[in-house]
């Protein structure tokens, strides 16, 4: 058998759902690294994230329309050991209201840049920084300015996938 | 013989649920760990394949670094062989896997010319080989292997794949001492 990347698999569903099962099992019992291969697709965060801004009460004055998702898995030492998954994602909305100060960071997050004109009626494209955290049985994605209580909830995926962890800021491998 | 062979397989699968369930050091079922020839086929593929989808690079930023070539670009993997190792330690258990590979070079050796690193592309332990004058090259590398109670990780560089058990074979524990 070959890795489970390349093409059919024998890897049936029932056997996967108990391979995450498994794994939750044992992040139970020992706060180990997320299973970051059963990361949530990007176009699952995607969707996700569009759902969430179209309906937080800071994005009023936009109408998101799409989102593009990037994400990278990392594991950080500072005085604990941490691990989540990075998430970039470029935003296209359109405005609805006239620019009001601050209104961009009100919907899009704190460190979204705000464009240097944007007038009613017209889309931007903005780039989104967040992350996704492992909630035991479930990822928690914390982007825009919604508090942590509004943070939507993804499943695990049902498969394993590859993935490359570490921040990729250099482009390339 | 086959049904035999399946029960035994699923006894040391739920074996190794319940220990990492218990938060007891998982034990994996070694004897269905990869084939060589399946690992190798893996190490060529991630060589010779874009980037994973799900974490595929970003486009870049005003002011990001230049692009860098990725190992697709920069290497041809012609032959690879691969020894396993089952160990264990005070970190674990898990199977090492040496690797060497035999590639040629894609991009031309210039002082200008930047390919991919061969940690990045051919795993740990990798002969810091960044130009050589064309042709193959032989460069060692490799990773390790772990458990993750229905399935195999392969971890090389800074990427993990996930690799489906393979049919049951005999091996060597390798105790190793404390570090």
């Amino acid at each position: 058998m070959g890795p489970m990347l390349a093409g059919p698999t024998t890897f049936t569903r029932a056997r996967s759902v108990a391979a995450a099962g498994a794994l939750l099992l044992c992040a139970a019992c020992n706060q180990t690294q997320p299973p970051f291969e059963l990361s949530p697709s990007n176009r699952q965060i995607a969707d996700a994230l569009t759902q969430m801004l179209a309906t937080a009460p800071g994005c009023k004055p936009f109408s998101v329309t799409s989102a593009r998702v990037w994400q990278y898995p990392e594991v950080r030492h500072y005085n604990q050991t941490s691990y989540q998954l990075e998430v970039d994602a470029d935003v296209t909305a359109t405005r609805l209201a006239p620019p009001a100060a601050g209104d961009v960071q009100a919907c899009f997050g704190q460190f979204t840049a705000s464009p240097d004109s944007w007038p009613v009626g017209q889309a931007q494209t903005l780039r989104v920084l967040g992350s996704l955290g492992f909630a035991g049985q479930s990822w928690a994605l914390d982007a825009g300015a919604t508090n942590a209580a509004q943070d939507p909830h993804l499943p695990l995926a049902a498969a394993p996938h590859a993935f490359r962890q570490g921040m990729n800021d250099s482009p390339g491998r | 013989m086959t049904r035999r062979v399946a029960r035994s397989s699923c006894a040391v699968a739920l074996a190794g649920l319940a220990l990492s369930a218990c938060g007891g050091p998982p034990a994996p079922p070694f004897a269905t760990a990869p084939s060589d020839a399946a690992v190798a086929d893996a190490l060529t593929a991630r060589v010779e394949a874009p980037d994973i989808p799900e974490m595929a690079v970003r486009p870049g930023l005003p002011g990001d670094t230049p692009h860098v070539p990725s190992c697709q670009d920069s290497y041809r993997v012609d032959q690879v062989s691969v020894k396993q190792q089952p160990q264990h330690d005070a970190y674990g258990y898990r199977v090492k896997v040496d690797a060497t590979f035999q590639v040629t070079r894609l991009l031309p050796d210039t002082e200008d010319t930047v390919i991919a690193g061969p940690n990045d592309c051919f795993g740990y332990n990798s002969n810091n080989q960044i130009a050589w004058n064309g042709g193959a090259a032989t460069i060692a590398g490799g990773g390790e292997i772990t458990w993750r109670s229905s399935y195999w990780l392969l971890n090389v560089g800074d990427e993990y794949i996930p690799m489906s058990p393979g049919p049951e074979h005999a091996f060597v524990l390798q105790e190793l001492k404390a570090p």
